[in-house]
């Protein structure tokens, strides 16, 4: 009697054990499984590395050879492409020279409506229409660019930024960017740098090595670089370091006088009635105006 | 004497027992606290590779949620998908189940030479309806041409693999119940159940013995109905190309069934190469091809078409003079999208599970030739993504 009950008593650590074993031995099994392919798919393979390694930038230089689609540089006559080789762009090239008489005659309807301040908002077809148009456009810059993807104007494939970056700061987005292939790039930064650089000729120096990071990964990009901006009325009494941005702006004038880089004046945009309360960054409506007549220098 | 031996043996083995009892104990309490502790302590998972699934994420707590029993049922979830060692316990019930002769676990069965089949859940009319109506409407409210590819699962094909007598839902009723509904509208429907049953003997296998998909083989002996259906013509002369022979399956994961056998993924190589560039929402810059070296040798290899689903592709080829193709699609799509590149000049692809943009933006942009819905039956069943995104069109149509 008492030995039938004890047996099974003894049994138990023994099968309490082998269960706890068994488990051990599921565990580390299942973390086994995974096999490797064999030989036979190495062809495949191999294959797959090579889809890998095709160069977005060949292939898109193919599309366009085979789809008749502007080069890059549409807008340019073909003789406007002469960049050097190094892609530094230091010397004035004498592109195609832009008539400032047709611009104007294309921003008209814009300027009166910041003269008015009735600016309407963009219908969601008009601004479908717009985001097609900057395709191929890429923004890159700080706050101020952030700006652009944050009402919505273009997504984020075609919005690089840093918040509160100096120019120097964005080669991360740079190279981020221009994985996109795009050909043409806008800069846009705002007042950051006015802390950042004291002489606004090593501003523009800086700018210029970003220009440059842009063209060694496709000389044939245009670069058009925005205002800088200047704060609002109240902040520029506050603020006399903010208040320079005049100089810094003229620095970046200089600088596209003197290369391919581009300018867009935004200075005949700004009114007091656009800021935002910080002074320093404008409102939606200002953006829809920027969307616009930046198109309008691209010619796009 | 003998008297004391005895109670000397009994307070042996008492203590030996005291000794297993207290191991015991500890053991149990390791399993409980310990399980609770690395549940905590583990940082959760946003998806399990295997099962190639989103995972429950701890569920906010708001006092409606409490009382109306959401958070509740949430929690629940969120626990079991959690839990550690989760795979591992999988495995294990499969394994019980299979000794006392269960073929089937976690809606998979496990059919003949152990091919792993899907289970088809019933459709809830209610939402097949509303997702219906919303491809429907939108079909009347875009001048397009409008196709919807319906393509069906293992259990239908391969409805002989199944054991003896399993339940589930008839495939062919859930295709004839949307063509129902789709009557009379100008949306044209391809059920490819007769051009797979048909290649059936020719192509083997037409879907993976461990996994949901159908194969590379399976798409490309539909790609003729499909081009027809879509007015497209496209390359010819491709070649199977075998990337992997050591494929295990979602299905695998998910039943915890084991098997011995691997799948193999093949991909077609076409004998006039498409130039083409993707973009897509979550992806970094443009690149040259839709097949990903990393998904191949990832836990899921299946990703090697497209790196996984993406919200939204955009995909520009060289074929000047082509038109221009929007899909809406689940997984299925991925291994067939390759076969319609020398078809169209641009191609947007729209993962309603994943797409975050503004879909009347892009309809404001592209001038599409065609619209496809691309699904397979058993996702298009359960499908809730596809009326949303197409919902809120309607619903900004209506604001306009």
């Amino acid at each position: 009697m008492s030995k039938n009950k004890t047996m099974p008593r003894k049994m138990l650590p023994i099968l309490f054990y082998v269960i706890l074993g068994l488990l051990a031995l599921i565990f580390l099994l299942s973390g086994m499984h995974r096999k490797k392919s064999t030989e036979a798919a190495a062809e495949g393979q191999a294959y797959i590395t090579a889809e890998m390694a095709k160069d977005p930038a060949t292939v898109q230089a193919a599309i366009q050879g085979a789809t008749g689609e502007a080069a890059p540089s549409d807008g340019l006559p073909a003789d406007g492409l002469d960049i050097p080789a190094d892609g530094t762009q230091t010397e004035a090239v004498p592109a195609q020279e832009e008539d400032p008489a047709v611009l104007q005659a294309m921003a008209a309807p814009l300027y009166d409506q910041i003269n008015n301040l009735t600016i309407p908002e963009l219908t969601p077809e008009e601004l479908a229409g717009y985001q097609q148009k900057y395709a191929n456009t890429i923004v890159i810059g700080d706050s101020m660019a952030q700006a652009v993807y944050e009402y919505g104007l273009l997504d984020g494939n075609h919005v690089y930024f840093e918040r509160g970056a100096s120019i120097s700061m964005l080669s991360e987005e740079i190279d981020e960017a221009m994985t996109m292939l795009p050909s043409k790039v806008i800069f846009f930064t705002g007042l950051n740098d006015t802390d950042y650089f004291d002489d606004p000729n090593a501003y523009a120096a800086a700018y210029q090595d970003r220009i440059n990071q842009v063209l060694s990964w496709n000389p044939a990009v245009e670069v058009y670089i925005c205002s800088m901006t200047p704060p609002g009325n109240e902040l520029g009494a506050a603020r006399p370091d903010l208040a320079r941005a005049p100089e810094y702006d003229a620095a970046l004038q200089n600088l596209c006088a003197s290369t391919t880089s581009k300018y867009i004046d935004l200075n005949w945009m700004v009114r007091q009635e656009l800021y935002l309360e910080d002074g320093i960054h404008f409102d939606y409506s200002f953006y829809t105006v920027w969307l616009q007549y930046a198109a309008m220098n691209l010619h796009i | 004497m003998k008297h004391s031996d005895t109670t000397k043996k009994k307070k042996k083995v008492n203590t030996k027992i005291r000794k297993f009892y207290k191991i015991l104990a500890l053991v149990f309490a390791v399993f409980f606290l310990g399980g609770f502790l690395l549940h905590v302590i583990l940082p959760d998972k946003e998806q399990s590779a295997k099962e190639k699934r989103m995972l429950s994420r701890f569920p906010a707590i708001t006092a409606g949620s409490v009382f109306s029993g959401h958070f509740g049922d949430a929690f629940e979830k969120y626990a079991s998908d959690q839990m550690p060692f989760r795979d591992l316990f999988v495995s294990l019930k499969a394994f019980s189940d299979s000794l006392i002769g269960k073929n089937e676990s976690q809606g998979v069965y496990r059919g003949a030479n152990g091919f792993l089949l899907e289970k088809m859940d019933e459709a809830e009319e209610e939402k097949l309806g509303e997702t219906i109506q919303a491809m429907k409407a939108f079909s009347e409210g875009y001048a397009s041409n409008f196709a919807f590819v319906l393509v069906p699962n293992a259990i239908s094909i391969y409805a002989d693999k199944l054991p003896a007598f399993a339940p589930t839902a008839s495939q062919s009723d859930f295709s004839a119940s949307v063509a129902g509904q789709l009557a009379g509208s100008n949306i044209q429907l391809l059920d490819l159940t007769d051009t797979l049953k048909a290649a059936k003997d020719s192509v083997d296998p037409l879907y993976y013995r461990t996994d949901h998909h159908w194969t590379t083989q399976a798409a490309y002996s539909c790609l003729p109905q499909v081009r027809s259906v879509l007015g497209v013509d496209g390359a010819e002369n491709w070649t199977p190309m075998l990337v992997s022979d050591s494929f295990v399956g979602s299905l695998v994961s998910k039943s915890g069934f084991s098997t011995r056998k691997t799948d193999a993924i093949y991909v077609y190589k076409p004998e006039q190469p498409v130039n083409y560039l993707v973009s897509g929402s979550s992806r970094e810059g443009k690149s040259a091809t839709l097949y990903s070296e990393e998904g191949l040798q990832s836990g899921d290899p299946y990703t090697v078409f497209l790196g996984g689903n993406d919200g939204m592709l955009h995909i520009e080829t060289d074929q000047a003079g082509k038109g221009s193709l929007l899909v809406f699609k689940d997984s299925y799509f991925n291994c067939f999208l390759p076969f319609l590149l020398s078809s169209y000049k641009t191609i947007d692809v729209v993962d309603p599970r994943y797409f975050c943009d503004d879909l009347q933006s892009l309809l404001y942009q592209n001038q599409y030739s065609n619209v496809l819905f691309f699904y397979n039956m058993n996702t298009f069943s359960q499908d809730t993504s596809l009326s949303l995104v197409l919902g809120e069109l309607a619903a900004g149509e209506v604001t306009e």
